[in-house]
């Protein structure tokens, strides 16, 4: 589905993605894992086209992304921020239907009982009214998911989603996610090793912006790699 | 007891003089009318210019689309901050304007606000910039374009954070035209003057025109605390989102 082709990004000098090539298929659970500063978010960021500058191809489906227009791909490839960045002038409900609303013909009767059905499945319908910052963390997280939710997208980029929850809201992003699945391609950014055993089907590890290990859970969990056996313990 | 009846009665002659006599409220009432036009009009004016100069600015910034006209934006604001007012006003009235038979209420209009645009374009420049650059990746993210997450995401929270400046600019402005009388504008400050010159006598002509200016900014500023208080109960995008 995603093709990523010798993919280098540079800040000023530095070089932050260094080669970088692998495939993403449809519906895997891709957790991209690596030490803080390791271009994770530059990575997803790139699949985006929030950032521009690159040298490589991303190829999706058969198209690359520097040929799609960037409103298109944007609502086929949705992102769910690390700091959510909700909008704090609107209520939940604006929210999630801003986008819909302004960028399709869809009628208010129906974005209002998606809406309800996004907020259900997230479990804050109580929550619809509501100003962003009446919410908590995990609660604004799930507005986010919602708000990108509403777009359909194809595939689902997560940037750390885990660090600002406590262990029971991860557990309910967990079991999210894999529901999500379902339906999307989940690429989730993370650092937090516990995703390998309750989320991935894939792993991706990745370190100073290079590619340490690919494969799926078993093959990592398997690997004589010394770095990954050292991030594992 | 008879200097206490002696200072009304003196008062109350003065009042008569000032306001009533020959009509003369009539003059006031005039005057008060023209620094209202003069005042409304280049808020608008200045208002539009200086969204737009701050949306252009904001365009470059981003995009680094529009650079000619950013320049231009550059120049005109610093030639406008970097100029006195009144020389402003009597440039537009006696060079270009020179030959034209425009009303001079419409050249006050003009020049205040082409000079209140280059201020009011500093404070929605640095309302855009206070809006932190997640929200427009935000926008972005969920298909908007550049435009249209302008309008719908950043303008609204950036109106919201300007407003407190620029009512502070509105307030500098309606005080501000009280120099079009230069140009012979019979706008209030104009018209004390007048008063003045006729009763000679300066106080209550002064006062009276100082409290009608008191009252005008006044009202401005409560009206804009309450809108402010009003946006404010509903959400705050000072906190960190
Ligand atoms: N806009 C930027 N300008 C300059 N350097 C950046 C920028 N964004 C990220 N970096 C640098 O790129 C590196 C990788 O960042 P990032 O992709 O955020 O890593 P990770 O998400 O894995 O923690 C870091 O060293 C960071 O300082
Ligand atoms: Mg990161």
């Amino acid at each position: 589905m995603i093709t990523i082709k010798n993919l280098s990004k540079s800040y000023g000098k530095t070089e932050i993605l260094k080669n970088i090539s692998f495939d993403i298929e449809k519906n895997d659970k891709l957790l991209i894992i690596g030490p803080s500063g390791s271009g994770k978010t530059t990575l997803i960021r790139c699949l985006n086209k929030l950032e521009k500058d690159y040298q490589g191809e991303i190829i999706f489906k058969k198209k690359n992304i520097k040929d799609i227009k960037d409103e298109l791909l944007r609502k086929k490839i949705g992102m769910v921020f690390q700091s959510y960045n909700l909008f704090p002038h609107l209520t939940v409900k604006e929210n999630i239907e801003l986008a819909p609303s302004k960028l399709t013909n869809a009628n208010k009767e129906e974005l209002s009982k998606k809406t309800l059905k996004l907020l259900k499945s997230v479990n804050i319908e109580e929550k619809i009214n509501e100003y962003p910052k009446n919410l908590s963390g995990g609660q604004k997280q799930r507005v986010a998911i919602s708000r990108t939710l509403a777009n359909n997208p194809e595939v689902i980029l997560f940037d750390e989603p885990t660090s600002a929850l406590d262990p029971e809201s991860i557990k309910s992003l967990v079991k999210l996610l894999n529901e999500l699945s379902k339906k999307a391609t989940i690429i989730v950014v993370s650092h937090d090793m516990s995703l390998i055993k309750s989320f991935a089907s894939k792993i991706l590890f990745i370190d100073k912006g290079k590619i340490i290990e690919y494969g799926t859970k078993e093959e990592i969990l398997k690997s004589t790699n010394p770095k990954i056996k050292k991030f594992l313990k | 007891m008879e200097s206490f009846a002696k200072f009304w009665i003196e008062v109350f002659d003065n009042f008569y003089k000032t306001v009533i006599f020959e009509q003369r409220y009539e003059l006031i009432l005039n005057g008060l009318k023209n620094t209202l036009i003069m005042s409304i009009g280049a808020i608008i004016l200045g208002s539009l210019l200086g969204i737009i100069i701050s949306l252009i600015k904001h365009n470059y910034k981003i995009n680094g689309k529009m650079k000619i006209l950013n320049k231009i934006c550059n120049t005109y604001i610093s030639i406008i901050r970097g100029t006195p007012v009144l020389l402003q006003l009597m440039i537009i009235y006696y060079i270009i304007f020179k030959t034209s038979t425009i009303n001079p209420i419409i050249i006050g209009i003009l020049a205040f606000g082409i000079n209140s645009g280059a201020y009011s374009a500093e404070i929605f420049r640095s309302g855009l910039e206070s809006i932190d650059k997640g929200q427009l990746e935000a926008g972005l993210s969920l298909g908007f374009n550049y435009p249209k997450t302008m309008k719908y995401i950043i303008l609204p929270q950036a109106l919201k954070n300007s407003l407190p400046s620029i009512c502070n600019e509105f307030i500098t402005l309606i005080k501000e035209t009280s120099v079009a009388g230069y140009i012979g504008i019979m706008e209030l400050t104009k018209v004390s003057d007048i008063i003045a010159s006729k009763t000679y006598n300066y106080f209550f002509p002064l006062i009276i025109i100082a409290v009608i200016y008191f009252l005008i900014t006044n009202l401005l500023s409560k009206i804009f605390k309450k809108v402010e208080r009003k946006l404010d109960i509903n959400d705050n995008n000072k906190e960190s989102i």
